[in-house]
């Protein structure tokens, strides 16, 4: 049987393991929980919920229901995968097979089933609380990673001189190779094993599930199979063996090693109770293999315990077989009654009442705020308004300063002249007098085409560092090369806004840019915050609300951030790309062909499946690890030169993505060789869309998933399986095994089997028999005897022979 | 003379259709049943107007092209520059009746003039510009939104403490309120008609009942004391013989010789007189 389990593991090395990889050679991902592996730095982050959970799941769907199949083959047979199949445990352990037992650390004394699940309930609940996932010790990256080292693949070499690989090979060596029977890593630390284990002791009272059972009735407390066990989940509970089902895995040794046929993987037994036979007598000593975990039978019921054995000190009293053994009976007896303290209950300790009441110190305290606040006040409100900026030398303000000049043009728009002064001398363009853009305009009332703004011209602003006059024309020419170039940069009037609009689906500047004050309003008051002196320490001298605005916003710009942060960046891409009847309109041209076709479904999910991803999460939660559109599709320069992916020069093309990922410090060796599959995830998933089932799926879907091979391969296996196990419960019956008595075959029977015997029967007839002729045929007795001794020769020999040497030490 | 108003508007609407269609039918002034309790003289003239049938043909015209306006749309693209917070309201709660239909924002065609009328909206009422006095001696104070008299102390009338903005003494803006207009005011009566009033409800009614004929002629009795071209710029902002006792509405010195001395009304003045367009460094001369 165990060469069969060893085949089994080394073939399911080959299946899922490099170099050969068979199943995940099927598709490309040799991570056995797919997607999701590569992810398992950031399984659990800010802004989770339980919709991301289920998002999870269902991109390892595969793997769900891989491990919904193992769990169902578990309840109806045993922990087969962990001990027939699984190349994480069972190639540790045959190679810890290699050893000799002296190089191996033990781990069976400890209490695996304690350790198991305290660390399971730390994997799976308190660091993903934190936020951590445990991944990183999973043998499932391991194994894997080892084989690939071995085989050529950077991957794996990468991983294992990683700190995180050089602890998990650590473990291997610690819990695998060097560990008693190799399945310590097994124990301990598999989640899989630790469900796996659950769902095993939960179906073994279930009367159709097979399990490692032992035969009480027939267990003599030899504890071979204790020692053979290779999960240590065998433990002797008052001389009788007990297999724990959290941890057993039907490896089938220990029936292979039983000498009694006590124990068997089987359904339930019918005669659960034990009926043991047993005389009060010890035939050797307790076993010094305790179990594993505190037996709570002797705690909890000394009496019980204590009458079972007064009982049988009572029997071995009345039998009185062996005096010798009274005494050590009497001993038996008292160690049975040790005294045993129940645990002791803590201690509560009764709570400090706070002191109710005002204290000085509080007194104090409010003082101090008070004067804290009052002073802050005081400095903050004495202030005078200074004369704000002036640089209107045309005097375009005297008459657009006024507010509410509005009307409603002849198309329902509404339009307004009002320009807010100071806003606009706060604004980024506050030093640019008004002619510098509006170029031609010079009489009233304003002809229309006077009044146009070209983007790209120079104003007469001199930018201080180098005297020059200050211009857009970069950003314009970078802009006009990009997949958005036919959108104006010049012609914008206050009118053209809606023609615009109608007549041109690519953006223009101002779709996204507009005359807004260095610092928008909505972040003044973090900002404020953060240099939170600007209004008391500036403000003392420069009192003016509209120099604060501008030098203020001009300097705090600099020091504390952008003014566009990422998420106001991607804010502002998806209100046109997330609009679906603005992108009806966009036609794409076919990169060939040059014809134009609207655009495809990816195009369309694009900001959808952007937002699903952990980029755009991360953002949403206000962390600044995330990435904005800008970040991959335009991420150097001037920001405007967005490219499709076709184009050699996009710094989404394909062979720019390492470098884009590894920008700005984000995923360093992204560019690095052996980052090839890291710089390709597909950003835009449209997976994750969870198109209709019945509409969309494809074949490729089938295909992508390592776990749906695994399956295609695993489940007629299973299916076999189990029509084959019920085929042999219902129909083929075990022989019983023959039982070897070391005591005298029927002596042993009768007395601790409870078997009723013929020759019991046989035997008052053959006694007289046996009296009568003593005396005058004495040759008669001999050839009996010798009979006798011949018939009892042939079984193994001890007490009985003890017996009939007395009868037979008189003959002569 | 005792109106039950509150028992049968019915029977006041029955008997103004009534009227209307003898209207309809023959241009002889009818007798109105609705007696105009608060002495409103637009009121009054309303129900006095007689309608004239050639008119009655162009009414009918308009009611029948009538262009809806508004919603406003708000276009994807934000203007450059920033103008205020919210866009302003198409439709004001508890306004005057002629916000109804002609909105607030209800100059349009003259491009030299609509912007700076259409601004003047915020604080001057439709009817101070463009009410047919007919020689009666109209005098103008500030009312809220809800029309009620906003007092001042100089002239009998009290102006409250509260100023809209955080502006030097210098530029204090005249407004009393934040939403307060100057309406015209007859013998201690508004002239202006409010939503609330029983005649604008009357006439909501009857306009929702009636057909396109009805409803030109209600037009055309509702304009017949408004006059299409309002006030000139320089009929109130000139220091002579100005439309505004801007004393009485509350000025002191020197916001009263801002108005009265008003640039820009004076420059526009010059740009309606003359063809040619004005340059803009004329605007001081």
């Amino acid at each position: 049987m165990q060469k069969f389990r060893y085949a089994l593991i080394i073939l399911s090395c080959f299946m899922f393991l490099s170099p050969f990889l068979i199943i995940p050679t099927m598709l490309d991902s040799p991570d056995m929980c797919g997607k999701l592996c590569m992810r398992r730095f950031y399984l659990y982050f800010a802004s989770m919920t339980w919709d991301d959970v289920l998002q999870q799941m269902s991109v390892a769907s595969t793997g769900v229901m891989f491990m919904g199949l193992i769990l169902i083959t578990t309840l109806f047979f045993g922990r087969l995968w962990c001990g027939y199949l699984c190349p994480m445990g069972g190639l540790p352990e045959l190679v810890s097979r290699l050893f000799n037992d002296r190089m191996k650390i033990d781990y069976r004394p400890l209490p695996q089933t304690q350790i198991r699940y305290g660390y399971f309930a730390v994997y799976v609940i308190l660091m993903p609380s934190m936020g951590i996932s445990a991944c990183t010790l999973c043998n499932f990256i391991t194994i894997p990673r080892i084989f690939e080292a071995f085989s050529g693949g950077y991957r794996g070499f990468a991983f294992l001189v990683s700190s995180v690989g050089l602890v998990n090979l650590c473990l291997l060596f610690l819990l695998g190779f060097f560990a008693n029977k190799g399945r310590a890593y097994c124990q301990f630390m598999c989640p899989i094993g630790a469900i796996d284990g659950l769902v095993n002791r939960a179906g073994a009272h279930l009367p159709f599930s097979r399990r490692i059972r032992v035969q009480q009735e027939r267990c003599t407390g030899c504890k071979k199979c204790a020692q053979v066990c290779m999960t240590g989940s065998i433990e002797m509970k008052d001389g009788i063996a007990i297999v724990d089902q959290f941890s057993c895995m039907s490896c089938y040794d220990c029936v292979e090693s039983c000498e009694w046929g006590a124990i068997d993987w089987i359904t339930k037994p019918v005669n659960y109770d034990p009926v043991r036979k047993k005389k009060g007598v010890e035939f050797f000593p307790t076993p010094e293999w305790t179990a594993v975990h505190p037996d709570h039978a002797l705690l909890e019921k000394p009496v019980k315990l204590l009458g079972s054995m007064a009982r049988s000190a009572s029997f071995s009293k009345a039998t009185n077989v062996e005096g010798s053994n009274s005494q050590e009976s009497e001993k038996i007896e008292k160690s049975a009654v040790v005294e045993i303290e129940p645990p002791k209950k803590a201690v509560r300790k009764q709570s400090v009442e706070a002191e109710k009441g005002i204290s000085g110190r509080s007194i104090a305290q409010f003082i101090f705020i008070f004067l804290l606040t009052g002073s802050a006040l005081f400095f903050g409100v004495t202030q005078a308004n200074a004369a704000a900026r002036n640089i209107d030398p045309d005097g375009c303000l005297t008459c657009h300063a006024l507010t509410g000049l509005d009307y409603i043009d002849a198309d329902n728009v509404l339009r307004s002249a009002s320009i807010n002064e100071k806003h606009y001398y706060s604004s980024l363009h506050g030093s640019v007098p008004c002619l510098d853009c509006h170029r031609e305009t010079r009489s009233y009332p304003h002809k229309v085409e006077n009044t146009e703004v070209d983007c790209a011209a120079s104003c007469h602003v001199e930018e201080p560092s180098e005297g020059k006059a200050y211009d857009h024309q970069f950003v314009v020419d970078e802009f006009s090369d990009s997949i958005h170039g036919a959108g104006w940069s010049k012609g914008f009037t206050g009118g053209n806004r809606l023609e615009e609009i109608e007549t041109e689906a690519n953006p223009s500047c101002r779709w996204c840019h507009s005359n807004t004050l260095y610092i928008e309003e909505h972040k003044m008051a973090l900002f404020k915050t953060e240099m939170n002196h600007t209004d008391e320490a500036c403000g003392n001298c420069h009192q003016g609300e509209v120099w604060r605005g501008q030098f203020g916003g001009h300097i705090l710009r600099r020091l504390v951030g952008a003014r566009w942060d990422k998420q106001d960046t991607v804010d502002m891409c998806v209100e046109c790309h997330d609009n679906d009847e603005h992108l009806a309109d966009v036609k794409q041209k076919d990169a060939l062909s040059g014809e134009e076709h609207p655009v495809g479904k990816r195009y369309l999910g694009a900001a959808q499946s952007y937002a699903m991803t952990l980029h755009a999460r991360l953002l949403e939660a206000n962390v600044e690890e995330g990435a904005s559109c800008n970040d991959c599709h335009a991420p150097t320069g001037y920001h405007h030169g967005i490219h499709e992916d076709e184009k050699p020069e996009s710094p989404t093309h394909i062979d720019q993505l390492g470098k884009t990922c590894g920008a700005a410090g984000c995923h360093a060796y992204a560019g690095a060789k052996g980052g090839v599959r890291f710089s390709q995830t597909d950003m835009h998933d449209m997976s994750w869309l969870m198109p209709n089932p019945l509409e969309d799926w494809e074949i490729e879907d089938f295909r992508s998933s390592a776990w749906n091979w695994a399956a295609l391969v695993l489940i007629p296996l299973s299916v076999f399986f189990l029509i084959a196990s019920f085929y042999w419960s219902l129909f083929i019956k075990k022989k019983p095994k023959t039982i070897y008595s070391r005591w005298g075959g029927e002596k042993f029977k009768t007395m601790m089997l409870g078997m009723k015997n013929k020759a019991k029967k046989q035997a008052p007839k053959s006694a007289p028999k046996k009296s009568k002729p003593k005396p005058p045929p004495k040759a008669k007795p001999e050839p009996e005897s010798a009979e006798k001794k011949a018939d009892e020769n042939k079984e193994t020999p001890d007490m009985d022979k003890q017996k009939d040497n007395k009868p037979s030490g008189e003959q002569p | 003379m005792n109106m039950m108003f509150s028992s049968s508007y019915r029977c006041i609407f029955a008997l103004l259709t009534l009227a209307l269609c003898s209207i309809c039918i023959s241009p002889a002034q009818a007798e109105s049943p609705f007696k105009n309790p608060l002495g409103n003289p637009y009121i009054q003239d309303v129900i006095e107007a007689s309608v004239e049938s050639e008119k009655l043909e162009d009414a009918l015209k308009q009611i029948r092209d009538i262009k809806e306006i508004g919603p406003n749309k708000k276009l994807s693209i934000s203007p450059f520059h920033f103008r205020k917070q919210e866009d302003s309201d198409q439709k004001q709660e508890g306004g005057v009746l002629c916000m109804q239909c002609h909105l607030n924002l209800p100059h349009q065609e003259n491009e030299n003039l609509r912007t700076f009328l259409n601004m003047h909206t915020q604080f001057v009422d439709c009817l101070s510009c463009h009410y047919k006095d007919n020689d009666k001696s109209i005098h103008y104070a500030w009312f809220d939104e809800k029309l009620h008299l906003i007092s001042s102390k100089k002239g009998g009338l009290e102006i409250s403490s509260d100023k809209v903005g955080d502006e030097t003494e210098e530029n204090q803006s005249l407004i009393p309120e934040s939403k307060a207009k100057i309406h015209p005011v007859y013998r201690e009566n508004i002239v202006t008609l409010s939503l609330d009033d029983e005649f604008s409800k009357l006439l909501e009614q009857l306009w929702k009942s009636s057909n396109e004929e009805q409803k030109a002629g209600l037009k055309l009795r509702l304009h017949t004391p408004i006059k299409e071209k309002g006030l000139k710029c320089t009929d109130c902002h000139q220091d002579k013989q100005s439309q505004l006792d801007l004393e009485a509405l509350g000025a002191n010195s020197k916001q009263a010789f801002g108005i009265e001395n008003n640039v820009i009304a004076k420059f526009l003045e010059k740009a309606n007189k003359d063809d040619k367009r004005i340059r803009l460094q004329g605007l001081l001369e």
